[in-house]
């Protein structure tokens, strides 16, 4: 009976979601560097380049970010369940410093033909970001020793961001003309994602979801302690393992697009949580789509805020990420006083 | 590829090898003519001028297989003015057999130079055939040398009225992307930017974006400022260009605001992910990096050509070479030996070095700068390492913060007795800017060393 009125509620959700992502990605389409008007009027009748800006600008622009927010919002919402910690983010492995540093080395290679460097030119910054980020994710496995500890996962984690930033700031050193451009790209944007992007970051979306719903009731064991689920017959390595796989190729295919956006992967599940009584299976469902909403959010705020220009959407995500955590944690204490 | 550029006198054959040389790393020209007298040393005189600074001039009357051989290279484009002197000087030393000798020579070693080679000569057998023997054997040499010349080279381009009219032109396909017909105006013009992309224009762009304070800045002082229509949000300069529409930054470009400005040409520095992406989107992209003193020439001249401005470019560039050159005399007539410098570019503290564009300025103007340039262009140095070679004077790009308040800096003889330079914004994006107000920036830096060293 609840769990019926639970997966009632879960598809309001739904819909409501899906909803705010139609009139956002309507939004999209009419804010930019033209005023709403000429906009309108540029989707009743377009011209040549209208069509441009439309279809191939705005359009991937909205479309990508939905699905970015939404491996943002899967991979938090697995990093939550997987560690147990409902402060646990993408970014707990290591993936935005090793992101900076494969940005840092492919900024460098395209500089100055250094031989050895001439793939990472090639990659381009975005490939290099994604690669940086899901290595900087095996490097800190290794360090750990394998997925079983908690603790020391996170404390390599911690490790390795360090050292790769360490690594990061060294390279600045001998060219510190390229740091502006590396900072740009972490800052974050949404404004160079093409339709090729938006294909990656679909497919990457889709290999993400299905693995993690069919794990999602291990998720729910787990919750229990990680003996009561062994006890009930989970096997955790593999389970976390290929969670850990999901977070890591989430999160380093998002951040390869878009650059370091943060609080997306954190409060999505917290905002669906607040909102929803659920299982991981349903949370599984509800947070990639409330990231996506969030991000897309986040994106035509950016563009409305201080146009024709735009603010990195980044810094929006974090304002407003941010002081919902406040709010959440204000209420919190308050609860328990 | 192998050009063989023939026309009348004044046809415009010059100035074409000079459009076909542009896309080149580099480019080397084979003269020779021999200043023998009044007029001819006039013509090379005005010659001279007409040509781009940064090309290399060897000059070869006689034993020209052996100079193209030494001088090409792969990616150079070696120009030979012109073949029709050549042929004249092999007639004139009158040395039985030499002719034939040099010519079997240029025949053979031809096909098998590296990179590319342009071939200038008049076309001297249309009119009325010549009354007196020499100029009837020459008239011979030319034509049979022209035909055997025009079998080995994969373009023949005939000059009239300045413009080129292609009798042979290989292979096919490309010779129709570059817009290479009967009819071509100004013949396509294929360029190769700083990311070795190859960029052709059919015609020269009328609507600009630049995303580079210094090439909008190039552009303008080729008097182009009209044909903006975005600037990058850094550009302040001129005035002209301060209302146009700001398209972003270099690294957060907003490529919305790119494409609906409807731009034939966006010219920009190395920035790989605009660049992929205006390109996705179809807008065309020019980028060019301008890094030392002698890149400023070349962008001015590369800008020129794109717009279609060659002359004002090398006005403009003869401008700036000058007035560098007088503002540098100048300055080191009136110290020598010049003070030690230490230039502040950022509180880091990252300092110009001797192998950066500022620094060569400084070099320019006799100062000795204490950061050397096997410490590249804007190291991050050790401050031990300014108290260690105390400068006579300090230069400051940011705001003048209080040096003696550095640990150990008091001690640092320009902090003792003040011979700091600081420069207003304005006079800042003079110095830093690698583009034409490069000999404001200088006269600023100038002045300063004047006041302030010792």
């Amino acid at each position: 009976m609840k769990a019926a009125r639970d997966w009632g509620r879960l598809a309001i959700w739904v819909s409501s979601c899906s909803a705010i992502t139609a009139v956002l990605t309507g939004l999209s389409l009419i804010v930019g560097t033209s005023s709403v008007e000429t906009s309108l009027g540029w989707i009743f009748s377009p011209d040549a380049q209208s069509a441009v800006i439309l279809w191939d600008i705005r359009l991937p622009r909205a479309v990508g970010a939905w699905f970015a927010g939404a491996l943002l919002g899967l991979s938090g919402a697995v990093a939550q369940g997987v560690f147990r910690n409902p402060l646990a983010e993408p970014y707990l492995l290591g993936t935005a410093s090793g992101a900076a540093l494969g940005v840092t080395i492919s900024l460098l290679a395209a500089d100055a033909s250094i031989g050895g460097l001439a793939w990472a030119g090639k990659l381009g910054v975005t490939g290099a970001a994604c690669l940086g980020a899901a290595g900087a994710i095996v490097l800190t496995i290794m360090l750990a020793r394998g997925v079983l500890e908690t603790a020391s996962l996170l404390l390599s984690g911690i490790v390795i961001a360090f050292l790769l930033t360490a690594v990061t700031s060294l390279l600045l050193l001998t060219k510190p003309e390229i740091w502006r451009a590396m900072q740009t790209f972490l800052l974050g944007s949404t404004g160079f994602l093409s339709w090729s992007a938006v294909l990656l970051l679909g497919g990457v979306f889709l290999v993400c979801i299905i693995p993690s719903t069919l794990l999602a009731r291990g998720l729910d064991a787990l919750t229990l302690g990680e003996e009561t689920a062994q006890s009930l017959g989970l096997s955790l390595p593999v389970l976390r393992l290929t969670l850990l796989g999901v977070t890591a190729l989430g999160t380093a295919a998002a951040v390869g697009q878009i650059g370091v956006v943060g609080f997306v992967g954190l409060v999505a599940p917290h905002l669906v949580r607040e909102s929803l009584s659920v299982n991981h299976r349903q949370l599984l469902i509800a947070a990639p789509l409330c990231g996506g909403v969030l991000l897309q959010a986040a994106d035509v705020v950016s563009r409305w805020v201080v146009r024709p220009a735009e603010l990195p959407v980044g810094a929006v995500t974090a304002c407003v990420g941010g002081t919902y955590l406040v709010i959440l944690l204000w209420r919190r204490n308050r609860v328990g006083s | 590829m192998k050009t063989l550029i023939l026309g009348g006198v004044r046809s415009g054959k010059s100035r074409h090898a000079a459009e076909l040389g542009r896309a080149a790393a580099s480019v080397t020209l084979i003269a020779t003519a021999q200043p023998l007298d009044v007029e001819m040393t006039a013509r090379i005189e005005a010659h001279r001028a007409g040509r781009p600074a940064h090309w290399s001039v060897v000059e070869e009357p006689i034993r020209l297989a052996d100079a193209l051989a030494r001088a090409a290279a792969p990616g150079r484009t070696v120009i030979v003015d012109c073949l029709t002197l050549w042929l004249s000087n092999l007639l004139g030393a009158g040395e039985e057999g030499g002719l034939a000798r040099e010519q079997a020579a240029l025949l053979e070693c031809l096909p098998r130079l590296p990179g590319d080679t342009v071939l200038i000569s008049n076309e001297v057998g249309l009119g009325i055939v010549p009354a007196n023997a020499l100029a009837r054997r020459f008239a011979d040499a030319a034509g049979t040398l022209h035909q055997k010349l025009a079998a080995l080279c994969d373009r023949v381009v005939l000059m009239a009225a300045g413009l080129p009219l292609a009798v042979k032109c290989l292979p096919l396909l490309l010779c129709a992307m570059l817009g290479w017909n009967a009819a071509a105006h100004a013949a396509g013009l294929t360029l190769h930017d700083d990311l070795q992309r190859e960029v052709t224009l059919t015609e020269h762009p009328r609507r600009l974006v630049t995303m580079l304070p210094s090439l909008t800045e190039t552009v303008c002082g080729l008097g182009a400022c009209d044909r903006l229509v975005a600037t990058d949000r850094f550009s302040n300069w001129p005035e002209q260009a301060r209302a146009l529409p700001k398209a972003g930054g270099l690294d957060d470009a907003a490529i919305e605001m790119i494409v609906s400005v409807r731009p034939d040409l966006v010219l920009l520095s190395r920035s790989q992910r605009i660049s992929d992406r205006l390109g996705e989107l179809g807008v065309r992209s020019f980028v060019l990096e301008t890094r030392t003193y002698a890149d400023i020439a070349r962008t001015v001249t590369i800008v020129g050509s794109i717009l279609g401005l060659e002359a004002e470019a090398a006005r403009l560039n003869t401008r700036i070479a000058q007035s560098v050159r007088e503002i540098g005399d100048a300055s080191r007539a009136r110290k020598s030996p010049g003070p030690s410098v230490y230039f502040e570019v950022d509180r880091g503290p990252y300092a110009a070095g001797a192998a950066s564009f500022i620094g060569e300025l400084l070099l320019r103007l006799g100062a000795r700068n204490i950061v050397t340039d096997d410490l590249g262009p804007f190291p991050r140095l050790n401050p031990e390492y300014v108290v260690r070679h105390d400068p006579d004077v300090i230069l400051m790009a940011p705001e003048v913060p209080d040096l003696a308040d550095r640990p150990g800096w008091n001690r640092i003889r320009a902090v003792r007795e003040h011979r700091l330079c600081s420069f207003d914004s304005d006079t800042r994006d003079t110095i830093v800017r690698p583009g034409p107000r490069v000999p404001e920036g200088m006269r600023a830096l100038a002045d300063c060393l004047a006041r302030k060293a010792p």
